[in-house]
This record gives structure tokens, C-alpha cells and sequence, in this order.
């Protein structure tokens, strides 16, 4: 198809699905954030998750080659855009499983597939995968050569099994509703400790139970109040030998692969904040006259301030969309204009949200308004799923030294 | 004297001790921003702000002739950096209590600074003070003409006093400890429901405990969680005659005069915060390796990030001072820079501390690093203390407007 921005019927279709179970389910779940400690707040989110995986969104998560309903990246960004502003936890809680589960996607033979697939097919229960990268002490430098550490976590092979050794930080719902594991964890581990890191280090899949999993704290994060990252160990954690994705030592080309759908979507991430936000203000400014005469929409401050906003967002949700369509043409631009949309699209939420919080003023600092948890949530943004200091140097800067880049090829993919 | 940036000996001794009680007593309290509500967490901070009384630092905030120990607003500015940083939430109990009695120290008879100001002069107690302005539904148009609401509390003659009907909200410390009311309430209220706003409004001020003040709800605020910020109501609240403040329906010009002064010391909140935030990821750049071969501030981006913060927080810091130095010789140019000061700091603390954010990455999304709670503080100062689109509005356009407005008066070159 030709340069083109309409939902098909079945996208529509599927926005407005999204929207009302967004509105019936996800919304009253955010009273799930008042709750004193992470690990409260995380579980009493597991209705709301459940009845997302029952209605078969996580099965929408899942391309159709692999036995689920997805049609592509773009489609995950329509349901995403539709539930992330309403409930960013629930929501994190499952695009933080289709990331745990991308490796496995991406990487795994169809025997690891059919294996370790069916729960997350099923419209039942509530089950959880985990992509286990960060640890404790940062993971900017995971491809570091000696003597930087890089990646920390380490796996021996030993009698068929591998021997995982290590700790981990900040991976969405890790740990799992009971501190026992997540269904299906991907551990980014080092399971060479002599080869250079484009061939020492690789995905290996933990089931649950894992026996060795050691849950140390829930982090009392800024937002995503109701989503767990949890810090945690894994002492000994022994699996099978056919556990390991792809061929061995190939566990960072995996990670990146999977980082660039993930970064579309954060673009989308912010893109459903700045929306809501959006909402939100511009009917404060049409109906609050703050002992004025006119509704401050009227103020030509205030008019720019929103018409500002609006365009930031529209110009991140159509860079999104277009990593999005990339990534799902395996478009030689999809790396890049993925990761420019998880840049572009996190530092603009967080710009755009304080602006819009001083169009309405002081109100907006209590949390009987939604603007708080919006921002408290549109933060993480930029530093998580890779930092924009690390990405934009990892990623952009990287590809940008290439000899051969071209700045034409992100918009020149001609129809075939 | 000459264009000079040093410090006095005694601002320095000042600067010193007042790092010292911040280091020592401030910090520990900031444990009280993880109970469950609002009140509960001011609550906790009483024998804090007791101990910032007792110290003389609410008396150092009190103009000499009305019997305190404040040398001027930049000894403030000075004092309040060094608290600002450490502990938000009590700092701003104890300036917002300064800002609940300006309108006293700035309007009032010697008669009235004698009886309404004793209880903040002793170094004992938890004497609080609220500038009850902001009012639900807002107050960015508190000198709207009809048919605009403007100031909709209201206070009429009944006998030898007034009675005061109407809401507030937002005001600091404004329902005291008990919800009966902090010690003295200066509320800007309607005095004249027929006259124009700039002689129908007036300020008048209220003891405690105060019968009549219905408390709502504490407000539960993204920030400056151990602080006080009620919204109430004013049920038939009578006060006598004499405790009217300036001349009766010259509230809006006291008003402005009050926030003009703290408006400058919003501009060292912004530092404060900004230092905090540097502080901190200055030490992380230097000694995080991230998994790599080197700290990090080897990394060029990070270089640059961190200059760019200094850089901004120096220039918030010399604005601010010269604001202060500004009122404290009543320059003309006071007023524009005062504002200045406000919106440049406040609108720079944000976006340095989401900036550095960034340079430090996930971790800083962890309430184990202090950034997040800066921030959550930081996101407060463009929007209180008159929000930085109605100020620039009311205050620095206005201003422009004038036919005589002349740029270099604030430089003092016109």
C-alpha cells in the first residue's frame, strides 16, 4: 500500500475495543496505586491483568506464526495507546510479558516455542514472562570489553544443564505474583568468560518454579506505582541445556533485536499520556474560568500552550507509527526510526505534561487530579527500556558512524 | 557599594550554620514524607519545625523593626538555600508562615505588628502563619472586573468586627496543627461587594484558634509531601475591626506587594533543588562505571549534561540574589526581577532535574535516589506562589505594557 494513515476496519475495531475495556477495567484498577508498598499494589492489580488476558489482549500481543493474534507491531500500538494513560502498571505488566516472551519470538526454534509458549495462549490465569537484562550497578555497558564488567550474571554449562549466577534489576514483574518467579524468565547471562561479548553472552529461558530465585525488594518507583520491579538474585538456578536461545554467545544481537519493538512502543507509551493529559486540560481551559470572565481558553497563552502540545503529539504518534510499520516490513530504517521514536516520544511526554500542568496551574499538583500520576509515570520514559543517554549512543550514534548510513533510508522503503 | 558577589562574614557564618542545622536536623525528618496522609506527615514534622523555632530561624526571617533578627531578603535567600535542598516541606512551613505575616510586616500598624506578630518572635513553640489568597475554582483573576467572580470570600461589618464567609485552598499550614486554625490567617477577602477590585478587596487578619473554619481535606500533594496545603471553609468567622490590614480595599496592591517578596526566594527553591539534584550526579558520573571500562563522566554526553545544569543553576542563583538585593534597597526594578527570578527557577529546576535524571538513568526512578522526590518537590514551584502563566500575565506583561517601562531599569543602567 501507498503512503497511507487510515485504520483498516479490524484496527477500529480493535481501538474501540481497547477503549472500553480500558474504561471498564483498567481505570478502576488504578486505585490499586494508593496502597502502601509495591508488592501490595502489584497484586492487587491481578484482576485487572487477568481479565486482560481473558479478553485476549495478550494473545492480540503474540504474532499469528507463533500461535497468538497479532498482525503487527502497529496493531500492538493501537491497544497500547488505547490502555497505557489509563492504567500505565497493568499495562507495563503486560507489555513487560510480550517482552519477556519476545527472545523466545524472536530467537527460539519451534520446538522452544511449543514448549514454553502455550500459557501465555491461553485465555486463562495470569501469566507472566520477564526479559531479565539490567542489574544491580547498571547494564549502559553490557558490550563492554574487560575490564569494564559488562554483563555480571553468569551461566555454566555442567552434566546438560546450564548454571545461572548472578542478580538482576528493574525487570517488569520478575519475580511474579509471590516472589516464587515469573512463569517464563529470559536472563541475559554471560555464558563464555573469555570470548569478546558479541560471543560470550546469551538469552537463557528459567521456568517457574526457579528453584534459586532470590527476591530481595520491590522498588518503591516514582510511577507505574502498581507495576513490580523487583531487585532480585538468582543463586544456582539450574535448567536444561536446550534452554538457550539461538546459538549460544549470541545473547546481544538478541537483546537489541528485541529492544526495537519495544522502543516503538514506548514512543506509544508516551503518546497515550500526552493524550490524556491532553483531554484533560483542554476541558479545564474550556470550562475553568478562575475568577475570570472568560474561560481561560481564551487567554492567547493559553490557546499556544495547547496547540503546542497537540502538535508535539501528533508528530510522536506519526513517527510511531512509522517505527511501527518498519519494524513490521523489516524495513532496513526500523532501527532507527525505533529508537528515534522512544527518544523523541519519552522526552517530549515529559516536557509536554509540565507544560500542560502550568496551563492549569496549582491544581494540578494534587493528586485528586490526574496530571501527577501522569508525569510520575511519563518519567520513566526516557531511562527505562534502555536510558536515552545509553541508547542515543548505543543505537543512534552507532549507526550514524556507519560508513555506509544513508539518512534517506528511514524514508525510502519503496513498495514492493 | 560596587557590583559584589561575596559574601559578608556573617552571611557566611550564616550560610555555615544554617547547613549544619539542615544536615542535622532537616534531614532526618524527611522520613515523615512516607506516611500514609497528608496530615499524618506534617504532623511528624512538628518537632522539627519546633526545633527550627527554637534555633531562631523564624525570627531571623523577621524584619529588625518588627522586633526579629532578618538583616534582608538575601540573608533569607542564603538561609533558605541551605534548608530548601535538604528538607522542602519544613522549609516551606516556615516560609509560608513568613509569607502568612507579610502582609502584617508590610501593612500593618505598629499596634498591630505589637499584638498580632508576639507568638513568632519567642524561639518556642510551632507558631504557624497562612496568607489565605487561593481559593477553589482559582485565583489567577483575583482583580477580574464583573462579571468575573474574582475574590468571592467576603467579609461584612457585624458590630464592632467583621464576619468572614467563603473557601480557601492551598493555603500553607492554614488549619495549624489541630485543624483549628494556625495561629494567625491574613485572608484576602471582599470588603465592598459594590466597589471595583482595586478598592473593594481587602486583608484582614484572624487569630486562633479560629471558630468558623471548617477544615475539607489536605491536599495530597505530588511533592512537598510532609507539608500542610488544606482546602476550608470560612463559616460567619469574626474578627475585630482593628485587624483589618492598610487601608480598607487596598488588599490586591498588599497582595501583590507580598508575593513580590517571596517570589525571589521561589527562584532559590529552584537552586536548592537544582544543587541537590547536581550534587548527587556529579558523585554518580564520577564513580559509576555502568558495567564499562570507565565512570561515566568520561562519556562526552554526560559532560556536557552536567555543564549544562551548572551552568543553569549559577544563573538562577545570581538571578535570584540580585532580585533579593533588588527588594532589600526597594529598587524600582524589584517587582520585574522578583518575577523574573520566580519563573526562570522554578521552570529550570524542572528541566535540570528531568535532565540529570537522565544522565543518572533508571536508577533515578528509584525512591532510594533522592530524584525523584526533588522533582516531585520542583514540579510545585511553576505553579504555586501565582502559577508562571498567570504571573508572566499579570505581573511582567503587564509591566511592558506600561508607556514608561524602560528594559534597562532592572540593570540599573536606564
Amino acid at each position: 500500500v501507498a503512503i497511507d494513515f487510515r485504520l483498516t476496519a479490524s484496527q477500529r475495531e480493535l481501538q474501540l475495543q481497547s477503549r472500553a475495556f480500558a474504561k471498564q477495567v483498567l481505570r478502576p484498577a488504578i486505585e490499586a496505586d494508593a496502597l502502601p508498598t509495591p508488592e501490595e499494589r502489584f497484586a492487587a492489580t491481578k484482576p485487572a491483568y487477568e481479565a486482560m488476558v481473558a479478553a485476549g489482549f495478550l494473545r492480540k500481543c503474540v504474532p499469528l506464526s507463533a500461535g497468538g493474534e497479532s498482525a503487527g507491531l502497529t496493531d500492538t500500538a493501537i491497544i497500547v495507546e488505547e490502555f497505557y494513560a489509563v492504567n500505565a502498571s497493568v499495562t507495563l505488566t503486560l507489555i513487560g510479558t510480550v517482552l519477556g516472551l519476545l527472545p523466545l519470538l524472536i530467537g527460539g526454534t519451534k520446538e522452544q516455542r511449543s514448549r514454553l509458549l502455550p500459557p501465555f495462549l491461553k485465555q486463562a490465569g495470569a501469566p507472566l514472562a520477564a526479559f531479565c537484562a539490567t542489574e544491580p550497578g547498571g547494564s549502559a555497558n553490557a558490550a563492554s570489553p574487560p575490564p569494564g564488567e559488562g554483563v555480571r550474571t553468569t551461566a555454566r554449562f555442567s552434566s546438560d544443564r546450564w548454571i545461572i549466577q548472578g542478580r538482576k534489576s528493574w525487570v517488569s514483574s520478575a519475580t511474579g505474583w509471590d516472589r516464587q518467579g515469573a512463569d517464563l524468565l529470559s536472563v541475559l547471562c554471560r555464558n563464555d568468560p573469555d570470548a569478546p561479548a558479541e560471543r560470550g553472552i546469551s538469552i537463557i529461558l528459567v521456568e517457574r518454579p526457579a528453584t534459586g530465585l532470590v527476591f530481595e525488594r520491590a522498588i518503591d518507583s516514582m510511577g507505574h506505582r502498581a507495576h513490580l520491579l523487583p531487585q532480585f538474585a538468582l543463586e544456582g538456578v539450574s535448567v536444561p541445556g536446550d534452554n538457550v536461545l539461538g546459538s549460544p554467545g549470541g545473547g546481544l544481537a538478541l537483546t537489541a533485536a528485541c529492544f526495537v519493538g519495544a522502543a516503538a512502543l514506548v514512543g506509544i507509551f508516551a503518546v497515550g499520556v500526552m493524550r490524556m493529559a491532553f483531554d484533560f486540560v483542554l476541558g479545564f481551559a474550556r470550562q475553568e474560568r478562575r475568577g475570570g470572565i472568560h474561560p481561560i481558553i481564551e487567554h492567547q497563552a493559553v490557546g499556544y500552550a495547547l496547540a503546542d502540545a497537540k502538535i508535539a503529539m501528533e508528530a510522536t504518534r506519526g513517527l510511531c507509527w512509522r517505527a511501527c510499520q518498519a519494524v513490521d516490513m523489516q524495513s532496513p530504517g526500523a532501527e532507527e526510526l525505533a529508537i528515534e521514536a522512544k527518544v523523541f516520544g519519552s522526552e517530549t511526554a515529559v516536557r509536554v505534561l509540565t507544560d500542560l500542568m502550568r496551563v492549569v496551574g496549582v491544581e494540578s499538583y494534587d493528586h485528586a487530579l490526574p496530571l501527577g500520576r501522569l508525569l510520575q509515570d511519563a518519567l520513566a520514559l526516557p531511562v527505562f527500556g534502555g536510558g536515552n543517554i545509553g541508547v542515543r549512543r548505543r543505537r543512534l550514534h552507532a549507526i550514524l558512524q556507519r560508513p555506509d548510513y544513508d539518512p534517506l533510508t528511514a524514508c525510502s522503503q519503496v513498495e514492493v | 557599594m560596587a557590583i559584589d558577589f561575596t559574601l559578608t562574614a556573617q552571611q557566611r557564618e550564616l550560610q555555615l550554620a544554617s547547613r549544619k542545622f539542615a544536615r542535622e536536623v532537616l534531614a532526618e525528618a524527611s522520613k515523615a514524607e512516607f506516611l500514609a496522609t497528608p496530615e499524618q506527615r506534617f504532623l511528624a514534622t512538628r518537632p522539627t519545625y519546633e526545633a527550627m523555632v527554637a534555633a531562631g530561624y523564624l525570627r531571623k526571617c523577621i524584619p529588625a523593626p518588627a522586633g526579629g533578627d532578618n538583616t534582608g531578603l538575601l540573608d533569607m535567600a542564603i538561609l533558605a538555600e541551605e534548608f530548601y535542598c535538604v528538607n522542602p516541606s519544613v522549609t516551606l512551613t516556615m516560609l509560608g508562615t513568613v509569607l502568612g505575616l507579610l502582609p502584617i510586616l508590610l501593612g500593618g500598624t505598629p499596634d498591630q505588628c505589637k499584638r498580632l506578630l508576639v507568638p513568632f518572635l519567642k524561639t518556642s513553640g510551632a507558631p504557624l502563619a497562612g496568607f489565605c489568597s487561593s481559593e477553589p475554582g482559582g485565583s489567577a483573576n483575583a482583580g477580574s472586573p464583573p462579571p468575573g467572580e474574582g475574590v468571592r470570600t467576603a467579609a461584612r461589618r457585624e458590630g464592632d468586627g467583621w464576619l468572614i464567609n467563603g473557601r480557601k485552598k492551598w493555603v500553607s499550614s492554614a488549619t495549624g496543627w489541630n485543624r483549628e486554625g494556625a495561629n494567625v490567617l491574613c485572608v484576602v477577602c471582599r470588603t465592598d461587594p459594590a466597589a471595583p477590585p482595586d478598592t473593594a478587596i481587602s486583608i484582614i487578619a484572624v487569630e486562633g484558634p479560629v471558630a468558623g473554619l471548617v477544615f475539607e481535606r489536605a491536599i495530597d500533594t505530588i511533592g512537598h509531601r510532609a507539608h500542610l496545603v488544606p482546602q476550608f471553609g470560612f463559616k460567619d468567622v469574626a474578627t475585630p475591626r482593628h485587624n483589618l490590614l492598610g487601608q480598607e480595599g487596598t488588599g490586591l496592591a498588599l497582595t501583590a506587594a507580598a508575593f513580590t517578596g517571596t517570589a525571589a526566594l521561589v527562584g532559590i527553591f529552584g537552586v536548592a533543588l537544582m544543587r541537590a539534584a547536581f550534587e548527587f550526579a556529579l558523585h554518580f558520573a564520577r564513580t559509576e562505571k555502568r558495567g564499562g571500562v570507565h565512570a561515566i563522566i568520561e562519556h562526552q554526553a554526560v559532560g556536557y549534561a552536567l555543564a549544562d545544569a551548572k551552568t543553569t543553576i549559577e544563573a538562577a542563583r545570581y538571578l535570584s540574589w540580585r532580585a533579593c538585593h533588588a527588594l532589600d534597597t526597594q529598587s524600582p526594578a524589584a517587582e520585574e526581577l522578583a518575577v523574573q527570578a520566580k519563573i526562570f527557577g522554578s521552570e529550570a529546576a524542572v528541566r535540570v532535574i528531568t535532565d540529570l535524571m537522565r544522565v543518572v538513568g533508571i536508577e533515578s526512578y528509584d525512591h532510594e535516589a533522592p530524584f525523584a522526590r526533588l522533582l516531585q518537590d520542583a514540579l510545585a514551584l511553576p505553579i504555586f506562589d501565582g502559577g508562571n502563566m498567570g504571573v508572566r500575565r499579570r505581573q511582567l506583561h503587564a509591566m511592558f505594557k506600561r508607556s514608561d517601562y524602560d528594559p534597562l531599569a532592572a540593570s540599573g543602567a536606564a
